[in-house]
């Protein structure tokens, strides 16, 4: 029988790397999402405080 | 009807569910396969063309073509006209005040409930009586499965990456209900948000899991009992006070007819549980969340906080949200005293209510 793939394609031509691109690192860690509510600040601000 | 997903050939179903789990496209559990044939029954109850595009679910943006969402539903084991519930309640989470990127990947333990509302919930059988929150009934599990299942696919929230919930919890697998709206003396949740009475909804709220209380007695007696639960200091919505920070609780029947006798109107009891469920700030302050560097090194109460709370006096009493409007009270559970507090996110996830649209054609 043939059954049907569940996973949407995503919108960025290169999915993966776009969510990459987006994922807080924070010493080879992930450490969250920029827009995942707090904001690209506090992201910047963690660099700050470990620079 | 024309389907534009992938085919895969298997020899059977077990063969179907193994491949699913080998591909993560399941999220732990085993899956209905969802053949050609069943996807296209579901979408032909709906009425909806299977390439509507309901919106990106992230943070992996996956469409949500109504296909994707059918193959979902049907691996979830929803019958057909348990769909437009699930399309309804992907519109509400696509919301952009929903903030959806939020909540698929935030460190918190909160998790979509979906609420069901009007007519339909007797025809379907969602389940708002014992065990509300729990399992037994086919329309609660498959429907908030089904929605599991398209955020898995569609927005590939992983744990750990990119999913970052430090505990998540068991409604991260289905967390459905519906309302008791007989045994409730007030207007249905749909119809305070707006929709018209007798009208179909879903209300999605991303919020813990229930927190049970054991309350009985006078009216006072039942909401002090839950304005105690609801003052947790490291509760995600006091840490994050502002704009998102909004609560949901549950009365079960038995209690709720006391609040009739004593004529207690719903806002009546959204104002009392604001008022009486405030926290000292030195206790939310102690905690040391608010200033934790994993959170980003900023003071929470600095840049988050409405300016009218004074930080200068420790004994300040901070509300769980910014006004009585975002307590939202459902009526649901069995005939005995057990009521419910769950809390939301405090970052998002606020509650957002969309018409079940009726099969087309």
């Amino acid at each position: 029988m043939k059954v049907l793939n569940p996973v949407g394609e995503s919108k960025f031509a290169n999915a993966k790397d776009e969510t990459a691109a987006r994922l807080g690192r924070f010493d080879n860690k992930v450490i969250g999402v920029i827009d995942d509510g707090a904001g690209k600040a506090y992201f910047d601000r963690i660099k700050q405080l470990f620079a | 009807m024309e389907l534009k997903s992938e085919r895969i050939d298997v020899a059977d179903a077990w063969e179907a569910v193994e491949l699913y789990f080998e591909r993560r496209w399941t999220d732990g559990l085993a899956i209905v396969p969802p053949t050609e044939e069943r996807v296209e029954r579901m979408i032909r109850y709906s009425g909806r063309d299977p390439r509507e595009i309901l919106g990106e679910v992230p943070p992996y943006y996956g469409i949500a073509t109504i296909e994707k969402l059918a193959i979902n539903a049907v691996m979830a084991g929803c019958l057909p006209e348990y769909f437009p519930v699930v399309i309804a309640a992907m519109e509400a989470m696509l919301e952009p005040r929903h903030n959806l990127n939020g909540t698929q990947c935030t460190q918190s333990g909160a998790e979509p409930l979906i609420i069901v509302n009007g007519p339909i919930v007797k025809r379907l059988g969602v389940n708002f009586a014992e065990s509300v929150f729990g399992r037994g009934y086919r329309a609660n599990g498959t429907i908030g499965r089904a929605v599991r299942l398209a955020l898995w696919n569609l927005g590939r929230n992983f744990p750990g990456e990119p999913d970052r919930s430090t505990t998540s919890h068991p409604g991260s697998w289905s967390y459905c209900i519906a309302e008791d709206e007989e045994r409730s003396p007030w207007e249905p949740l749909h119809v305070e948000k707006g929709l018209p009475k007798g009208s179909d909804a879903v209300t999605v709220f991303c919020c813990e899991a229930p927190h049970p209380v054991a309350v009985h007695g006078t009216v006072k007696q039942v909401l002090q009992g839950l304005c105690d639960a609801i003052a947790t200091p490291g509760a995600a919505n006091y840490v994050f006070l502002g704009d998102g920070a909004e609560l949901l609780v549950t009365i079960s029947p038995l209690n709720v007819a006391r609040f009739r006798e004593e004529g207690w109107s719903k806002q009546d009891v959204k104002h009392y549980l604001w008022d009486h469920s405030k926290v000292p700030y030195h206790r939310i302050k102690q905690l040391g969340i608010l200033t934790a560097v994993e959170m980003g090194g900023s003071d929470f109460a600095e840049f988050r906080w409405p300016k009218w709370i004074d930080k200068s006096d420790p004994n300040y009493p901070v509300p769980a949200t910014l006004s009585p409007d975002d307590v939202h009270v459902v009526v649901c559970g069995g005939n005995g005293d057990w009521c419910t507090v769950c809390h939301g996110w405090g970052y998002g996830g606020v509650a957002i209510t969309k018409e079940i649209k009726a099969p087309r054609g």
